[in-house]
């Protein structure tokens, strides 16, 4: 019975553990997976804005005016802004420098946030580029003129915290759920295990295996009289070539 | 793995074996309800952030929209008139993968326009909706099980009356659901890892609670497949029997008859020694008869080394986790190797970027193969577990080295030194079951070790992926190292004792026990020349063993994990396909070999593996389709288990046809296959560089199906006169 126990025991923390271990892992994957689509969605939704910029700009290229002579681009920067989280809008030249902010003091500095596309970090698709610093999503779309030349960028940037707020307080309630789970599952385990090992292949499973005492030694006897009957051949053909000394040749 | 092919009765009853099975059953069902019951947690949880944000996007795009209608409204163009409204809103469905339709609904509540798969036909009514549905709430509005997203036009236009008609936009309900299939198969992947672990451990761990209770059957088992080394262990209270007596008797009986070996054995020396001194030539028929009784008496059975301590009998359970952890280091890498490998190709700009992906595989599994003999040597002169600790040393040091490697040249080194602990583990491995075994349960132990092998294969890859997506790739081959580590630490503690008190008798006295057993592992050098004049052996290693291990190395460790990359797949995803090759072979490989004994027709199923291996590529050749490469692993996984089992029993079948050692024809077509295992990467890299993976692919599939063919027309073996069983390997 005690053997029965521990059996249980060992095997139920083996199962156990693991079971807690893939859940938990399980929970982790998911949530890396939901937390990468939710930026995916976040991210697409600020890239329709950066797009429907870059259109407008672009028409207005496409009229013959210069990208500095948009002027109307201030009060679009300005309405894009206004958006909840986004934290500004920018239009920049192909030398960096900032033509449009709805951060008016930013106008005629360089942007820090326009680099060239193989700077480091920048996910780029097409003419489209996105960048993550910290709490900030940064989404960049490159401008063309009719010639098909970029001719500068329009920046968004776009906080992230509200967003990641909103997961943290769901991934808190989904905690205490899974430790409820995993409380459960543990238990659950345990019981099933106790139940296997008692039933089925406890000391009572292992002994039904396992042959009787008698016929364990009788096998023992046997195997051993196999090898002493094939010493006792050897042996006697040995005996028979060891002649004594005289008749040796 | 339940050790397959055993011939005894009663341990196919394996009490062990069994209640192992019964307590993996209730891990499965444990596992899939909790980790289901944690993704339906997750799921309903997340689900809440996402149909907002869901809205806004939705709110976002239509807004776009609405402003793009509202320039035509405001030059009094009627909805209805509007021309290319229905071309926008299909531009706009398909750049947003979750926005499931759009449609622009008139003042009346008619359907003027609409795109998305929800609303198919819906334009072709032409009867308007009815009021209370469009006013209701948004879930369900235009389509059942979508939530409807709906905006006004024309409320920016003073010269429109409000109320010139609406946009509307649909979010499916269970879109986080729907987009959620990679996330289901990495559940379900996490799930297959978990249970191989578990499955591993448990085996570990009922062994180690039952060793008392179980010590006396095997002994019992041991004795009667005639290995008389092995012995009860003294000293401790009466264990499984309870009764003192009856274990000192059988201790007593083992050890008269070990003494009564060795007493026979200096008996010989001593025959020997008076009749060269009586001048007898060393060729007298008395010295070779009685040498030739003695070694019949070793090769039937197995006594203890001259002055060795008998060592209580081990059961392999004790090797395979070991050997699983090793071999799981190494799989970890399989998924982004290539990639990995790819990323130095800028320092040698002379040579394509896949060749020199080609180059550390290679050189992997060129050492690997030529380190087996010298390996075996190495393992028998400085005992097994010393040589299992110094292996998965060099191992974990080189994957360590390989995570931090700065060059190509580095890489390349540090994968080599990797390959030569990998060699000497599993030759090591080889080794002490070899040790632990007689010839007739051989089969058995080898079983328990290429268990351990293909279980690493199945969780390696995936749970490489997954790691490597997660934390990258040189923290995955950090990993590895510690799990290489791992492995070498718990072979010292489990079998340090054990094993060295059992090495084999190549490093001892050359006496009796374990006569044989590393030489097993060598292709002795003398066999190798009538070997090769039997055109079926050739016939067999040209045709099909070097073509098969070719594609093996090719498609798996190259062509499919690059192709994967290019096409876009993650990491997980290559992992996954990757696992699907060990899957199908697991579950295959012990009917096929059923199978093929009971039909006795190996040249059948290496003909069909090799033609199984070409149809394998198909699914890649024709389609791009996300369940194509799995397909095609899986295939080619179920071709290479066709292959595996007969070639070996053929290779046995030959060696006894023309009267050579069967080991050393198994050592011979080892070696042979791993070298050209070696020549796969370069050969997919060659072909792919020329023309594409998809055709390397098709090529080498080409190569296997068309060697197969000749294969079946040139070999012939006569039936042999009693059925041939699977060999032991060594």
């Amino acid at each position: 019975m005690r053997l029965d126990g521990v059996l249980a025991l060992r095997t139920g923390a083996v199962i156990a553990a693991t079971v807690a271990t893939a859940v938990l892992l399980s929970a982790a994957l998911s949530g890396l997976k939901f937390e990468q689509k939710l930026g995916e969605i976040a991210a697409s939704r600020l890239t329709v804005i950066a797009d429907e910029m870059r259109r407008r700009v672009e028409y207005g290229l496409t009229l013959g005016l210069d990208l500095s002579e948009l002027v109307d681009l201030q009060a679009q920067a300005e309405r894009a802004a206004s958006g909840g989280e986004i934290l500004g809008v920018e239009v920049v030249d192909d030398h960096g420098i900032v033509l449009f902010a709805a951060d008016r003091n930013a106008i005629g500095h360089p942007s820090p946030l326009a680099k060239p596309l193989e700077h480091a970090g920048w996910a780029a698709d097409g003419t489209l580029r996105e960048r993550i610093d910290g709490d900030v999503l940064v989404i960049s779309s490159g401008v063309r003129n009719s010639f098909g030349q970029t001719v500068g960028e329009v920046i968004l940037r776009s906080s992230l915290a509200g967003l990641r707020e909103r997961v943290a307080a769901v991934e808190h309630g989904l905690l205490a759920d899974l430790l409820a789970l995993v409380g459960i599952a543990v238990i659950a385990t345990f019981a099933a295990v106790y139940f296997v090992v008692q039933r089925g292949g406890g000391r009572r499973g292992l002994a039904a295996g396992t042959a009787p005492l008698s016929v364990v030694q009788d096998r023992l006897t046997h195997g051993i009289a196999e090898a002493d009957r094939a010493l006792d051949e050897l042996e006697r053909e040995l005996d028979a070539m060891a002649l004594p000394k005289a008749a040796l040749p | 793995m339940t050790p397959a092919g055993h011939p005894n009765q009663r341990r196919r009853h394996d009490p062990v074996a069994a209640l192992v099975l019964r307590l993996t059953i209730v891990t499965v069902a444990v596992l899939l309800l909790a980790a289901g019951a944690a993704s339906w947690l997750s799921l309903r949880s997340f689900d809440r952030l996402f149909q907002p944000e869901l809205g806004r996007k939705a709110q976002t795009v239509g807004n776009m929209i609405v402003a793009q209608i509202d320039r035509g409204l405001g030059v009094r163009i009627p909805l209805d008139r509007m021309a290319g409204l229905d071309a926008l809103l299909a531009a706009e469905v398909g750049r947003h993968d979750d926005i499931a339709y759009i449609a622009v609904t008139d003042p009346a509540g008619r359907v003027v326009a609409a795109a998305g798969r929800p609303l198919d036909g819906i334009v072709s009514t032409n009867s308007p909706m009815p009021a209370d549905r469009l006013e209701g709430p948004a879930g369900g509005r235009l389509a059942p099980g979508f939530v409807d997203v709906a905006q006004p036009l024309g409320q920016a236009l003073s010269t429109t009356r409000p109320g010139a008609g609406t946009l509307h936009l649909g979010i499916d309900s269970a879109f986080l659901a729907k987009a959620s299939t990679d996330l289901a198969l990495d559940l379900l992947s996490v799930v297959i890892v978990s249970v191989l672990l578990t499955f591993e451990v448990l085996q570990l761990v009922v062994v180690l609670v039952m060793r008392r209770a179980l010590t006396l059957r095997q002994l019992d088992e041991r004795v009667e497949e005639g290995d008389f080394r092995a012995t009860l262990p003294a000293g401790a209270p009466p264990g499984p029997t309870g009764d003192r007596a009856l274990e000192d008797g059988v201790r007593t009986a083992l050890d008269r008859v070990n003494a009564r070996y060795a007493g026979l054995a200096a008996q010989m020396g001593e025959l020997r020694r008076r009749l060269l001194d009586a001048g007898v030539s060393v060729d007298d028929p008395r010295i070779g008869r009685a040498e030739a009784g003695l070694a019949a008496l070793s090769r039937r059975f197995r006594f203890r080394e001259a002055g060795a301590a008998p060592p209580p009998p081990l059961n392999l359970v004790f090797l395979r986790l070991p050997v699983f952890l090793f071999c799981l280091s190494e799989e970890l890498s399989r998924p982004f190797l290539p990639a990995y490998a790819k990323s130095f190709a800028g320092e040698v700009p002379w040579l394509t970027p896949d060749f020199v992906v080609s180059l550390p595989i290679t050189l992997f599994m060129l050492i690997w193969a030529l380190s087996q003999p010298g390996g075996a040597r190495f393992s028998e002169r400085w005992g097994r577990a010393r040589s299992f600790t110094i292996g998965a040393l060099l191992g974990a040091v080189g994957l360590a080295l390989t995570a931090g490697a700065g060059s190509l040249a580095e890489l390349m080194l540090w994968r080599g030194l990797t390959a030569l602990g990998y060699g000497l583990v599993l030759i090591t491995a080889q080794g002490i079951v070899v040790d632990h075994t007689t010839p007739r349960n051989r089969a058995t132990g080898m079983a328990m070790f290429i268990g351990a092998l293909l279980a690493a294969g199945v969780c390696g890859p995936v749970g490489g992926g997954i790691i490597a997506d997660r934390v990258g790739i040189r923290a995955t081959f950090l990993l590895g190292a510690v799990l290489a580590l791992a492995a070498g630490l718990s072979v010292g503690l489990m079998l340090r004792g054990r094993v060295a008190a059992c090495r084999p008798a190549g490093a001892g006295t050359g006496t009796g026990a374990g006569q044989g057993a590393g030489a097993d592992m060598r292709p002795a050098m003398g066999s190798v020349l009538p070997l090769f004049r039997d055109l079926r052996f050739s016939a067999l290693m040209v045709l099909s063993a070097v073509p098969t291990k070719i594609a093996s190395t090719a498609f798996l460790f190259c062509l499919v994990p690059l192709m994967l990359t290019a096409d876009g797949a993650s990491k997980a995803e290559i992992g996954r396909v990757q696992m699907m090759y060990f899957v199908a072979f697991i579950l295959i490989s012990p009917l096929v070999a059923g199978l093929s004994d009971r039909w006795q027709a190996r040249r059948g199923f290496i003909a069909a593996g090799g033609i199984g291996t070409l149809a394998s590529c198909l699914p890649i050749v024709v389609t791009q389709a996300p369940w194509g490469a799995p397909l095609a692993v899986a295939l080619f996984g179920l071709s290479q288990a066709l292959v595996g089992a007969p070639q070996l029993t053929l290779v046995s079948q030959i060696a006894r046809d023309g009267g050579l050692p069967e080991t050393a024809a198994i050592g011979w077509y080892r070696l042979v296959e791993r070298l050209g295992g070696a020549l796969g990467p370069v050969a997919a890299m060659t072909v792919a560089v020329a023309t594409s993976y998809r055709e390397a692919m098709l090529g080498i599939g080409l190569l296997c199906g068309a060697s197969a063919v000749v294969f079946w027309i040139l070999f012939r073996t006569r039936r042999p006169a009693a059925p041939a069983a699977r060999p032991q390997e060594a």
